[in-house]
This record gives structure tokens, C-alpha cells and sequence, in this order.
């Protein structure tokens, strides 16, 4: 089974700590080591030249202290920080001290012999650097030894002074249990200090690489972990990449709850963890997208491994005694894992996702160059429609509504348009749909209302009745904090305002903030209007909770209402209920005289299509009123 | 990655557990550089004359050897040593300890620890 974060670890994440801890603080004492050898060199150096100076034997002295300096230096140099070096460097740098004594022996008959083994004190906060109590206590250990060994042999050099012996053994022993505890005290401190530090720092590392819901790795972790089989020899000259997405979890969360969410993402981990073979990378990239790093797989292998899991994803999953259903849309990459190449690896990966999320869902698509053709091409209209925002050029078009039975102008609905400085004029099917993935549904229906209001403002001043202006408001927007205050924002003028909420949209679900929402609107004297009735969602019941002033029958039931007597039937009852709730009615898509006559005969209010007006921009609106003005045929009331 | 210092440091093996094998070269390293220093300190003073001396012969050397030496010396036994190879004698004179080392003694430790060691000669 596959190691949740990293099989490359080999190890689980405490044991990493642990060698982490280990391997700073063994580091801090190799270190240690060698200017510990340069003391004892130092040291040895002064015995002999002290030695020399006193005309004391050299021989004695050089041969030993350059045996244990040749053999310390040996191990240093082959395991510096390990147990047994520092244990051999404390022996080294006590041995000084000890054949000093030989020197001080034989100057005045040992006077100052107590002075030289003074150095183990010194040693011992030498030795401290190793923050290893067990080198203090085999300082003292020496200590001890020595002593002993010459208060059996020949007390008068270990005791000089002859008269309080007791004394000096009492003095000995306080100050050397005292030295030993309290320099095995720091060096514990020390060393605990150290780990901490250092667990601390790895806590955090470990943090940085993981993400702790899933216990996978993240972003960050998915390149080191890359990092790491590329130095570990493994097989990256193929890698397969897997990028994973939910589907429906984004309503899991909303319906059931992120706790429900969340043991889902755990769930799918686990999953992941359970089919990704050793050695491979398994991540949590953010949200619900998971990838998949294989080193050295093909397409075979990583389809033998993506559809048990597509299967496991269609088997409805339990989750605190509720039944979850979700998906998941997988693209798959497969390609050189040389280090350059596993960003495009990963980006081929996502575009496979997203041919996938905009396929059936729920399936797996592999990489091709045509893929990343029709990815680059989506995106350069992304990145075109974010500027074309942004320098204004969505612009309203204006179609004309009329009074069914008089055919007066009644109103004027403000449609969006793409003045595109290449390609033109665009409709709504260009771009649309690109704002609405973009999320940027509000810029456009913001920047039209405002561009709308304001036309409709110039042409009150030109001495033009418009009556009534219909803005498409999407139905996002109702939930938008910002829109009273846009509202507000809107230049003044006679036109009544109307916002067409379009009808694709359940709107029995509305929530009390929306309904709220459109309380707020018609309070500020703003007419509502369900747009594209008939193809949508709404029930009777949700039109008699929202009560819109005006409904936009659409073109689908319009178009053959002249020839097909069921159709006329089914408006009929329309009509007839709609008018019971005393909603107003427009017929959109009027394009011949006899559906108009006929939706005038059968009570629809207003008329809109080519038959009247095609959606024109400004200057061309301004002129047809001004024409319908010198017409008495269809004059507006100016 | 932040197992990097795991996978590539030598250190990363060292235990920081008490072994046998750690301990055992460093004590007996101790236990040598005691016995050394104690050695040297002792040689100190066994060349004064008049005083007794422990010699130290080959360990090879059986009793009669090492009597035969110590006389050729000039030397006075005082006592046998706790082996063969260890005679207590007494320096006649300054040149004595020479002598004694011309004749076969390694080693020559002072008073303190001729005190010590051995057994009276009877």
C-alpha cells in the first residue's frame, strides 16, 4: 500500500522528525569536534613545552599524547558526533591534565599538581559543547579514576598539604559532584533546547509540505517530493501525472455540510493512497483536485489504476449515516519527468481535467496537442473578454417592446453586446458563456445597466419618452451586497427600471435574502420580470410567491403558435393564469404580422422581435425613435 | 524536501542510545591513560639513592633472572614483588638506577608504590 504522504520517504512522518532531530543535533556535534581536537592538540602542545622548559623527559610524554592525538583525530575524522568519538575526544582531552601531572611532579615535588587537574573543570565545560551529559560524567569519571588510583598509591600528590586531608577529599568530592550535576544538567538543557528548536523547525517544514485534512501532501510537497525521486534514482524519465476533481462536491458541501465535505476529501485520500503503487507522489493540489505523481508509468498502468477509482467514485459513499454520491473527472499526462518538464506535465494533466469536467464528467480523458489547442484557444478569449471589460467595451444593444394592440413603443430592453475593436459587434453566444466560467457576470450586467441607464438619461434630455428600460440581472447578482448601492449609483430618470431575471434558474429554491432582495427593488420602484418563460424552472407556485410585474413568454412557445393548435392552447392557459395574477406579458421573439395579431386577439400586452426592431446600438435607437417620432404610423409618445 | 539531512547526512545512523561497543574502546582508553599517568607520576623520585625502588623487569623473566640482574647491579633486595618479574630493591647510589637499567629493568617506580608492592624476602 502506498504511504499517504510520500513512498519515497520510506519512513512515517514521526520517524522522519525524529531522524531530523537527530541528524541537526549529531550534526552540531560533529561540528563540535574538531575545534575539541584542535584543544587537546593546544593542550598536549603546552604539557611538552612546559615538559621542555623543566627539563622534564620527553620521551614519556611525546609518545603517549601522540598516540591517543592520532588515534582521537582517526576516529574524528572517520565518525565525528557519534557517541564513541565524543567519548573518546573527553578521554583525549583529560589525558592532557593527567601526563601534565607528570610534569608538575617532578617541579618542585608536586606542588602544583592541584593546579593542573584544575583542568577538569575546564574540560568539563569544554566537553559541554557536545551538549552530551554522558561525556561530562565520564570526565568526572576519569577524574575519580585518577584520583583513586594515586590516593592508594601515593596520597601526599593527590592531598598535597599533608595536614587536612579530609578537607581536601571533602573539597574534591563537592566541587566535582557539584561540576558533574550541573554540567550534566546544562548539557540535558542544551540538548533539549536543541530538539525543540529543531522539532519545531520540522513541525513547521512538515507543515509547509502537508496539508493537514487529508494528511497528503500540497502543492509545495508534490515538487519536493519530485525533487526526491529524482535524487533517489527512480525512473522519471516517464512520468504519469493524474489529476483528479470531484464532481458535485461543491453541492455535497452545500447540501450536506463541509463536515461531510471534508470526511468525503478524507475518504478519497485514503482511496488514493490504497491504489497508488510505492514510490509514486499522492497530493491534495487544493479544494477537491488531487494529482498523482507516477514515476516510470505508462498509459496502461495508469488507466489499470484511474478506473477502479472512477468505479469506487460512482458507489454511492456513507458518511455519518448519510448516502453521498459524487464523481470525479480525471486527466491524465503522460510525458518526460525530467525536472523542466513537469510543469507542462502538470498543465497538460489539468487541460485533460477540464476536457474531461467539459465532457460527460465522471471519465477520464488522456492529454493530446489538440487539447491544449482548444485550452489555449479558450483561454486568449478569457484573457480577451477580461480586457474588453475592463476598457468598456461591452455595450448595450437596444430591441424595442410595443404595445400589443396599439403597436406603440411600450419599451426597450438593453441587451449586451461585445464591440469587439477585431472582430466587431459580437452577440451573447461569443462571450457569455466565458463570463458566466469567468465569474464575471456581475462586471457585465453591472457595466450594462450603468451604460443603459445613462443612454436612456440622454435621450429623456432629447425629449424622447422611453417608458420603460429592461436590464438582464443575473440571478447570482440577488445575492450581491453591492447591487443596492449600484442602484442607487444610477443616474436618474423617468424610464421605469426593470430587471429580467432569466428563468433558467430554479426559482422555487429562492432564498428568503433574495426574495428580500426583490422586496428591495420594487421598493425603490424597480419592475421585475421573469425572462424566457416557458423553458425554465419556475412552478406556478414559485410565480405566486414572487409576483414579478411583467413575464417574457419566450420565443419556443411563440414560434408556432400560429399553426399548431396545442401550442395555442398551452399559451392560452398561460395567458389566462397569468393575467389572473395580474402580471403584465411580453411575447419576445415576434418576427410576422399574424403572431402578432394573434398574441394581440389572445391578451398578451407587449410585443418584442424583428418584427419591430432588431437590437441596435445607441446612435441607430436614437434614430429610430427619432423616425417613429415624424411617423404617425408608430410615433413614440414624445 | 525536509527529509534531505535523512537521506544524505552519515550522521542520520548515530544513535543516541547508551551501546556497548560506544562505551567499551573509550573506557579501556581511560583505564590505559590512567595507567600511564600513574606510571610516569610513580618514576618520579626512583632515582634518589638511598630509597627503595620498584623494578620492573621483562614479564618474561622468571624470579632467579631478575635476583641475578638486580645484584649484578649492585643493588640491595629488599623484597620480591607480587610476580617474579618485580623486585623491591634500595638505590646504593645516584648511578645505581643506570645500572640497574644497563641490566635488564624496564622501569623504575619511586618509594610510594615500592611500599606497596611485594613481599618481604624474609
Amino acid at each position: 500500500m502506498a504511504f499517504a504522504v510520500l513512498q519515497v520517504f520510506d519512513a512515517p512522518i514521526g520517524r522522519l522528525h525524529a531522524a531530523l532531530q537527530t541528524g541537526t543535533l549529531n550534526d552540531l556535534r560533529a561540528m563540535m569536534c574538531f575545534p575539541i581536537l584542535v584543544y587537546y592538540w593546544i593542550c598536549a602542545a603546552i604539557v611538552l613545552i612546559c615538559a621542555l622548559l623543566l627539563s622534564v623527559p620527553l620521551l614519556p610524554l611525546v609518545m603517549p599524547l601522540m598516540i591517543i592525538g592520532l588515534l582521537t583525530s582517526y576516529t574524528v575524522q572517520r565518525r565525528p558526533g557519534r557517541l564513541q568519538t565524543r567519548l573518546t575526544l573527553t578521554i583525549a582531552i583529560n589525558a592532557t591534565w593527567m601526563f601534565g601531572l607528570f610534569v608538575a611532579a617532578q617541579y618542585l615535588g608536586g606542588a602544583f599538581m592541584v593546579e593542573v587537574h584544575m583542568f577538569y573543570f575546564i574540560n568539563t565545560a569544554v566537553i559541554l559543547a557536545f551538549a552530551c551529559w554522558r561525556s561530562v560524567v565520564l570526565t568526572t569519571a576519569a577524574a575519580l579514576l585518577h584520583h583513586l588510583v594515586f590516593s592508594m598509591l601515593q596520597p601526599g600528590l593527590v592531598w598535597p598539604g599533608g595536614n587536612y586531608p579530609w578537607i581536601h577529599l571533602f573539597n574534591h568530592a563537592v566541587l566535582g559532584v557539584l561540576n558533574c550535576f550541573g554540567g550534566c544538567l546544562i548539557a540535558v538543557s542544551l540538548k533539549s533546547v536543541i530538539t525543540r528548536s529543531q522539532t519545531d523547525a520540522a513541525n513547521m517544514r512538515q507543515i509547509s509540505i502537508n496539508e493537514p485534512l487529508t494528511n497528503l501532501l500540497n502543492r509545495r510537497g508534490f515538487f519536493g517530493g519530485l525533487e526526491q525521486l529524482y535524487r533517489t534514482g527512480h525512473d522519471t524519465a516517464r512520468l504519469a501525472i493524474i489529476a483528479i476533481d470531484l464532481d458535485g462536491f461543491k453541492q455535497i458541501n452545500d447540501t450536506a455540510g463541509h463536515a461531510v465535505g471534508d470526511q468525503l476529501l478524507q475518504k478519497v485520500a485514503q482511496r488514493l493512497v490504497e491504489l497508488a503503487p510505492e514510490h509514486s507522489i499522492v497530493a491534495r493540489m487544493g479544494g477537491d483536485e488531487f494529482v498523482l505523481a507516477l514515476p516510470g508509468w505508462d498509459k496502461a498502468q495508469a488507466l489499470a489504476l484511474v478506473e477502479p477509482f472512477l468505479e469506487w467514485t460512482r458507489q454511492p459513499c456513507t458518511i455519518d449515516g448519510r448516502e453521498v454520491r459524487f464523481g470525479a473527472s480525471i486527466g491524465v499526462a503522460l510525458g518526460s519527468g525530467a525536472p523542466g518538464d513537469v510543469d507542462a506535465l502538470l498543465v497538460d494533466a489539468d487541460i485533460a481535467l477540464y476536457a474531461a469536467k467539459n465532457h460527460n464528467k465522471n471519465c477520464v480523458k488522456f492529454f493530446n496537442t489538440e487539447m491544449r489547442a482548444e485550452t489555449l484557444s479558450a483561454k486568449a478569449l478569457e484573457d480577451d473578454v477580461r480586457r474588453g471589460l475592463e476598457a468598456g467595451e461591452f455595450v448595450p444593444a437596444y430591441q424595442t417592446q410595443h404595445n400589443a394592440q396599439t403597436g406603440r413603443l411600450a419599451g426597450v430592453e438593453a441587451l449586451a453586446r461585445w464591440q469587439h475593436p477585431e472582430r466587431g459587434m459580437l452577440g451573447p453566444d461569443a462571450f457569455m458563456p466565458v463570463i458566466d466560467a469567468m465569474g464575471r457576470m456581475a462586471d457585465l450586467d453591472n457595466a450594462i445597466l450603468q451604460r443603459a441607464c445613462a443612454d436612456v438619461r440622454r435621450l429623456e434630455q432629447a425629449g424622447f419618452d422611453i417608458r420603460e428600460l429592461s436590464v438582464n440581472v443575473s440571478f447570482s447578482r440577488l445575492h450581491d451586497p453591492n447591487l443596492k448601492a449600484e442602484i442607487d449609483a444610477l443616474p436618474a430618470m423617468r424610464a421605469r427600471l426593470v430587471f429580467e431575471i432569466v428563468e433558467t434558474v430554479i426559482l422555487d429554491e429562492m432564498s428568503t435574502e433574495q426574495n428580500m432582495m426583490l422586496d428591495a427593488m420594487r421598493e425603490k420602484g424597480i419592475g421585475v420580470a421573469i425572462d424566457d418563460f416557458g423553458t425554465g424552472h419556475a412552478s406556478i407556485v414559485a410565480l405566486t410567491q414572487i409576483l414579478p410585474d411583467k413575464l417574457k413568454i419566450d420565443r419556443q412557445m411563440i414560434v408556432s403558435v400560429t399553426e399548431c393548435e396545442m401550442n395555442r392552447s398551452v399559451l392560452q392557459s398561460v395567458l389566462t393564469m397569468v393575467n389572473g395574477l395580474n402580471i403584465e406579458t411580453v411575447a419576445e421573439g415576434v418576427e410576422f404580422e399574424e403572431e402578432a395579431a394573434l398574441l394581440a386577439a389572445m391578451g398578451v400586452d407587449q410585443l418584442q422581435g424583428f418584427l419591430f426592431s432588431r437590437p441596435m446600438p445607441f446612435d441607430a435607437f436614437a434614430d429610430y425613435l427619432a423616425t417613429c417620432r415624424s411617423s404617425t404610423s408608430a410615433a413614440p409618445q414624445s | 524536501m525536509n527529509c534531505d539531512t535523512a537521506r544524505h547526512s552519515p550522521l542520520l545512523a548515530d544513535e543516541d542510545a547508551p551501546s556497548v561497543a560506544a562505551w567499551l574502546l573509550p573506557l579501556i582508553g581511560l583505564q590505559a591513560v590512567v595507567l600511564c599517568s600513574v606510571l610516569l607520576v610513580m618514576t618520579v623520585g626512583a632515582r634518589a639513592p638511598n630509597t627503595p625502588v620498584l623494578a620492573l623487569f621483562p614479564p618474561t623473566w622468571d624470579a632467579r633472572r631478575s635476583f641475578a640482574a638486580a645484584a649484578q647491579a649492585g643493588a640491595d633486595v629488599v623484597r620480591f614483588g607480587p610476580a617474579d618479574w618485580l623486585l623491591v630493591v634500595n638505590a646504593p647510589d645516584p648511578d645505581f638506577a643506570d645500572r640497574l637499567q644497563a641490566n635488564g629493568a624496564v622501569l623504575l617506580l619511586n618509594a610510594a608504590v615500592a611500599q606497596i608492592c611485594g613481599r618481604r624476602t624474609g
